[in-house]
């Protein structure tokens, strides 16, 4: 199994998905759908074959590659069996990055594994998305990152996302607010500050709750800062009951009224340690390309959303925007883990996507948020 | 027809303002505000008047008061139990089996030569409820004097349970006043009104109040009136009580607890044919009754395959037995959230080193998760049990050890040559009850819950010594 990165087989896998997320989106739709379910069904193959307990999982639900034709068949890992065990298609110890899932008393924290090239898939996934999503204008940003570096906290996958972002779009570059004294206010407002007499648009970009403390202190402090148009803000995961009461929309006039930026240009996003993709509100999108959706999260090409029935399990057909359920990913970037993820998030569908409800009552399972929360509440 | 989810002897309910009744989960309760005036005219009022009303009874009169009780409850036909049991069933999701077998085993344990014996079990010669009576032991007298008033605040895990708390009050002569769960309100009313109903003394002794929580306010004037406070609930309660709740006053906290049992090495060996079965069988009773909701109920089972049948051999027998067990006693119906992150648990058990197989009947409805001993599993309850296989007793009080604090029952199966051993480790361990598989839900009423005399945790003694008398 050591071996099993450089079978060729697999490398054709890894390029073949790699293709379809950077043209897979130009295709017709039959053909596209065609491929995302082959690609599927191929990593699928991959993962029952190289993942002892996944296969054993498979085996007691009578599901087998050989008998399963369309995506939506292959069986579904919930997110906490991350805490469980390995999942992962080579011994842990090979994993480039490991992202780590929240524990809380009493549980441990899980691990989702990603190898050099599964770190690579996300990354060029999550580039993609945030393009098409957060700069879909194609603005050139400078970042403010209210998170530590990757290098500081390299179990932290939202980190390591907005770090692949802040990398690879624009040339203004931009920097990491939190080092281990804690957040850099100081620093932080001086560059805010800069980069409004510089006239360069500012992309700040943070856990929910971290907007939420900047936005505090900036009020706190009487500050206000006219950042130049085009300027954008970026919330990740939501408050999960951790962080002082606000409603989003709060959240979104408090940016306007501190940091000047417009409702249209604050995007929330959707990321797990489990999973490669990041999912982006469509808003910003939306008003750019001037389209009349609703606002809601939008699945790339090479992944997908459902909603299932809490009960049952079964999945609940797209389009019954009524019913409430748990979100079910099917994400080709999860080649070295598990392609389909069944999450504690309470969602509904929501045009072509999908929307977030809230959590699934009575459960421990927290996300980064939480522990990005930790760390800035001990200071 | 409306459950009301408070009671009070007919002359106070001047003190309660009777709201129009509400829809919970299908069942249509009545809550009543206490009134301002209660506090403290009508409180301290009805604290006096019941206690001298059970001071002038006879504790063999209150035996029989609460006999009679136990008896109509016992009847199936009985209306106060078939309201109970239908809407016990829609408010907390125990099938409507399970509800008539708690209540069954609740009032079977509580009928008259029970509480003699829990009364003698603590008191010795018990009438001393009524006055002094002579003990050879002190050449003397001694008197057991109530620790009146007594505010108890109940949950809702177990049906029927309630009643305990009351009939314990009555047997210690100590007026009551019961806060009900919010979630399962309407139990303790009715077992009142039965009372109410036959014209029974006993009826003046007890009010049944049910509010929200957060009505802090409420519970502190309760507590304040008490000198006994009984309260059963987690961990913020536990915090709670203790912080309100100080000596003089005297506090009997259930917090939560949990059980698990033991089949020791040779236990099945000679085993008669269908003996596994029957093992199985209570195995599942104990699991099934309390749906492992209670710290009567198991969440694992060790197991020791050393002359014994291939764990997952008794794994199948339980599953064969749960199944049986599903047609009889139906499981609960969860909410969705409860039920999802049961099936959840279920899925991811599967994906852990430490699970051999994950046994489950069709839906899911029973499990049973064959593992290795790599911790202490605390199981999503509703019909998931754990097998642990172990090879020494040393691995078993390696991971029960760190939860030492939350033991309870266990349920012991070895060899007669092996308990000593088992019991003495167990005992001092914190375990507080130890019985054969198939009787972890049905306690005596002698049962020291928590490790404490619950009757003599609500009394005081006095004592005539020799010489004086």
């Amino acid at each position: 199994m050591q071996h099993l990165q450089y079978s060729e087989e697999l490398t054709g896998l890894r390029g073949a998905i790699k293709d379809f997320i950077l043209n897979g989106g130009t295709l017709p739709d039959k053909e596209r759908s065609d491929k995302f379910n082959e690609l599927c069904l191929k990593v699928f193959a991959l993962q029952f074959d190289n993942i002892d307990s996944y296969h054993k999982f498979c085996l007691q639900k009578g599901t087998r590659p050989e008998n399963t034709a369309l995506f939506t068949g292959i069986p579904a890992v919930p997110v906490q069996a991350f805490k469980a065990g390995d999942i992962f298609i080579y011994p842990a110890a090979e994993a480039r990055v490991t992202f780590k899932t929240s524990g809380t008393s009493g549980h441990k924290a899980g691990s989702a594994y990603f190898s050099e090239t599964g770190a690579a898939l996300a990354s060029l996934a999550i580039v993609r998305n945030a393009r098409n999503y957060l700069f879909p204008d194609g603005l050139d940003a400078r970042f403010f990152l209210i998170s530590p570096t990757p290098e500081r906290a390299p179990h932290l996958t939202m980190a390591f996302g907005i770090t692949e972002v802040m990398k690879n779009t624009g040339p203004h570059g931009g920097k990491h607010y939190i080092g281990p004294a804690g957040i850099l206010w100081d620093e932080l407002f001086t560059d805010l500050k800069k980069a409004a007499a510089e006239n360069v648009p500012a992309a700040v970009i943070g856990p929910s709750f971290g907007v939420v403390f900047m936005l505090d202190r900036m009020a706190a402090g009487g500050m206000k800062l006219k950042l130049p148009p085009g300027s954008r803000l970026l919330d990740a995961g939501g408050f999960k009951g951790k962080s002082r009461e606000i409603s989003r929309t709060e959240m979104v006039e408090a940016a306007g009224e501190m940091l000047d930026i417009r409702p249209q240009y604050c995007v929330n996003t959707l990321g797990m340690s489990e999973l490669g993709t990041q999912y982006y509100d469509n808003n910003l999108r939306n008003f750019i390309l001037n389209r009349e959706f609703p606002v809601y999260k939008e699945n790339p090409h090479w992944a997908k959303t459902f909603v299932v029935d809490l009960r049952d399990f079964q999945v609940i057909p797209e389009g019954d925007e009524s019913r409430t359920g748990a979100l079910l990913h099917f994400d080709l970037t999860n080649i070295d883990r598990a392609l389909a993820i069944l999450t504690d998030d309470l969602g509904r569908y929501r045009g072509s996507g999908f929307e977030i409800c809230g959590r699934i009552a009575a459960d421990d399972i927290k996300g980064c948020s939480v522990t990005i929360e930790e760390m800035l509440t001990k200071k | 027809m409306t459950y009301q989810t408070f009671y009070s002897p007919p002359r106070y309910r001047k003190y309660f303002k009777a709201r129009p009744a509400q829809d919970a989960n299908g069942v249509p309760v009545g809550h009543a505000d206490v009134d301002a005036g209660f506090f403290p005219a009508g409180f301290d009022e009805f604290a006096k008047s019941a206690a001298g009303a059970l001071s002038k009874m006879k504790i063999e009169e209150i035996i029989e008061q609460l006999d009679l009780v136990s008896g109509k409850f016992l009847d199936r036909g009985y209306d106060k139990r078939l309201r109970a049991v239908d809407a016990i069933s829609k408010l907390t999701g125990f099938s409507g089996p399970a509800v008539e077998r708690c209540i069954d085993l609740e009032f079977g344990s509580s009928r008259a030569p029970g509480m003699r014996a829990a009364l003698k079990n603590e008191f010795g010669d018990y009438g001393a409820l009524d006055g002094f009576v002579y003990d050879e032991k002190l050449k003397g007298s001694f008197r057991v004097v109530p620790n009146a008033p007594v505010f108890a605040v109940c949950s809702s895990n177990i049906p029927a349970l309630p009643h305990l708390s009351i009939m314990r009050s009555f047997l210690t002569k100590n007026p009551l006043i019961l806060k009900t769960s919010m979630a399962e309100p309407v139990f303790a009313p009715l077992y009142m009104e039965a009372f109410l109903e036959s014209g029974l003394p006993l009826a003046e002794c007890a009010i049944v109040l049910c509010y929200n929580r957060c009505e802090e306010g409420l519970t502190e004037r309760l507590i304040a009136g008490s000198r006994t406070v009984i309260a059963y609930g987690g961990p913020a309660a536990a915090g709670y009580f203790s912080k309100k709740v100080a000596p003089p006053k005297k506090l009997i906290m259930h917090p939560h607890k949990l059980g698990f049992g033991i089949i020791g090495k040779d236990f099945t060996r000679d085993i008669a044919p269908g003996g596994l079965a029957a093992l199985a069988k209570s195995v599942v009773f104990d699991t099934v009754t309390f749906e492992q909701r209670a710290c009567l109920a198991p969440h694992i089972y060790f197991y020791d395959e050393s002359g014994n049948v291939p764990a997952g051999d008794f794994a199948a027998a339980l599953l064969r037995e749960f199944e049986i067990a599903e047609k009889q006693v139906p499981p609960a119906v969860l909410s969705a959230e409860k039920s999802y992150a049961r099936r959840v648990y279920l899925e991811s058990a599967a994906f852990s080193p430490a699970v051999k197989k994950v046994f489950s009947t069709g839906g899911l409805r029973s499990a049973v998760i064959l593992a290795y001993p790599a911790e202490f599993f605390i199981s999503p309850l509703d019909r998931v049990l754990h097998v642990v296989v172990y090879r020494e007793k040393e691995e078993v009080l390696k991971l029960i050890a760190p939860y030492a604090k939350y033991l309870q029952n266990v349920s012991l199966n070895v060899p007669s040559a092996d308990v000593p051993g088992w019991l003495e480790t167990l005992a001092d361990l914190g375990v507080s009850r130890i019985c054969r598989a198939g009787a972890m839900p049905s306690p005596s009423m002698m049962w020291h819950h928590d490790g404490l005399r619950p009757l003599s945790e609500m009394v005081r003694f006095c004592d005539l010594e020799g010489a004086a008398s």
